[in-house]
């Protein structure tokens, strides 16, 4: 500092002083306070019996307790995700993380295939929901549509997998049912979603077009099916042993259609306007299932058992499709916009 | 704990009271001030808390207790301009010169000045100058950088000496 005016009024500054009488008494307030004592927190007797207590006597204790409060969280956002929607913001963590988990912790390809048939179900029921409160637009369409492509190529892989264990076992029968179960949901919520969304063009030949994502679960349901029977056509032993299984099936498909037709009964014994072009469009389902049963009846006489036992699957998926229908139809019954065949 | 104290007490208690001085400008305040911030050195070092540098420790609380004054005397203010109270309206500003020191004409006027200069000028130069503190302490003290200390002190000194050769 060069200004000596300025490092003189600097050092008048630095004389300024308590008065030794102004210093004593801060210092005695100071050490004579009682505010630091009574500042001091008063431990709760029960304390020690705390949980948290525990917890900060052993450090150890905090590489448990941490990673399971990170683990509970972590649980409580996948419950929370459990049934979002589409356009919940906790949607891509169910889709992109609690679900591929559960599916990699199933192991055995039947429940890899169950999982991902139930997947492609619950995708269309996702879908639905939103029909019906008339928030399903394009990008939610196409993202569904995207998910059911998915589920269905990993219920495909699955569906190899469960064949080629049953041609080794010499067991039958587990991946039909998986097949009619998978074809019987994607036609019926294809069906309940084409009427939820109102949206029914015809093209000029007077062909229905439905919306995508009920095309590609048709699509899908009919793709599974195809190869399955494909490879039902190549393997000779394989028919062999179905037709051991034949009567306990038929019998079955009996006893399914049966209970439809009761069912059906009871939902037309009390009729409402939504309710009538449901239980219409189960009539009609329900007679392709008994029509299918008489056509294997039919092939079976002739000798045809391949024939006969590949329309009886027919029958089982139509009478299954039938139940869905019904049941899920009903349940959105008030939501229904329009008249099937308008 | 005791002599810990007395000691940092003895070396440091005139130095807090000044810088208090030159920014609340009453001596009643300064000393309640300068008496609340040892009182906080005493009880974190009752608590057993290990405090590096006393000084820094120190200049810290005192700056932050002037802040706090400086609040509450403001919104103190505005009640009384907004009351129906007729008494006279005391409007307290930082450039409030209720000076009562024994010290020089010289001395005084320097304060002022050093009062005038821009906030985030004021304490890096007085802390400098007045305290003989280094530029990392001070940056400690205010909660900058040691950079934007040297810069504000010198950025400061130059406004200080426009205002102080001024006259």
């Amino acid at each position: 500092m060069k200004d000596n005016n300025l490092q003189n009024s600097i050092e008048e500054i630095k004389k300024i002083k308590m008065t030794a009488l102004e210093k004593k008494r801060v210092f005695e307030y100071v050490v004579n306070s009682k505010i630091s004592s009574s500042q001091e927190s008063i431990r709760s007797p029960w304390f020690n019996y705390s949980f948290i207590a525990r917890i900060k006597k052993t450090r150890l204790a905090y590489y448990v307790v941490v990673p399971l409060i990170i683990i509970l969280a972590s649980g409580g956002i996948a419950f929370a995700s459990e049934d979002s929607l589409p356009n919940s913001i906790l949607y891509p963590i169910k889709v992109s993380i609690v679900e591929p988990i559960r599916g990699a912790l199933t192991f055995s390809p039947k429940a890899k295939a169950v999982y991902e048939s139930n997947l492609a179900t619950k995708r269309m029921v996702e879908a639905e929901t939103l029909a019906g409160e008339g928030k399903l637009n394009q990008p939610i369409e196409n993202r569904l549509n995207n998910l059911l492509e998915r589920h269905t190529a990993s219920l495909n892989n699955a569906l190899n997998k469960v064949d080629k264990i049953e041609s080794t076992t010499g067991s039958i029968g587990q991946s039909e049912d998986l097949i009619t179960n998978f074809h019987a949901n994607m036609n019926a919520h294809a069906q309940v979603l084409d009427i939820l969304s109102g949206k029914k063009e015809y093209d000029q030949n007077g062909q229905y077009n439905d919306i995508q994502i009920s095309k590609t679960a048709r699509d899908n349901a009919d793709l599974i099916t195809n190869i399955s029977k494909n490879d039902e056509i190549k393997t000779e032993n394989k028919i062999q042993n179905k037709l051991d299984n034949y009567k306990r099936r038929k019998e079955a498909i009996q006893s399914l259609i049966d209970k439809t037709t009761t069912e059906l009964d009871r939902a037309s014994a009390k009729p409402s306007a939504s309710s009538q072009e449901i239980i219409e469009s189960t009539n009609q389902t329900l007679n392709r299932a008994k029509q299918f049963l008489y056509d294997a009846n039919e092939h079976e006489n002739k000798g045809d058992q391949a024939g006969a036992y590949s329309t009886l699957l027919d029958s089982e998926s139509s009478v299954k499709e039938a139940g869905i229908f019904l049941q899920t139809g009903l349940k959105f019954g008030g939501k229904f916009k329009g008249k099937w065949n308008d | 704990m005791n002599h810990t104290f007395e000691t940092i007490y003895e070396k440091e208690s005139d130095a807090i009271f000044r810088f208090c001085l030159v920014r609340v400008s009453s001596r009643e305040q300064s000393l309640d001030i300068t008496q609340e911030t040892f009182l906080r050195l005493w009880q974190s070092l009752k608590k057993g808390e290990d405090i590096q540098n006393s000084r820094a420790f120190l200049f810290t609380i005192a700056h932050r207790l002037v802040i706090d004054w400086y609040r509450k005397k403001k919104s103190l203010s505005w009640d009384k301009i907004f009351s129906k109270d007729d008494k006279e309206i005391d409007v307290v500003d930082e450039k409030t010169t209720e000076i009562n020191l024994s010290t020089s004409a010289e001395g005084r006027y320097l304060m002022d000045k050093i009062n005038e200069l821009s906030p985030s000028y004021r304490d890096p130069v007085y802390l400098r100058y007045g305290e003989d503190l280094s530029p990392p302490e001070i940056g400690e003290i205010l909660g900058i950088s040691t950079n934007a200390a040297s810069v504000r002190i010198n950025r400061g000194l130059e406004e200080l000496r426009k205002k102080y050769l001024s006259r």
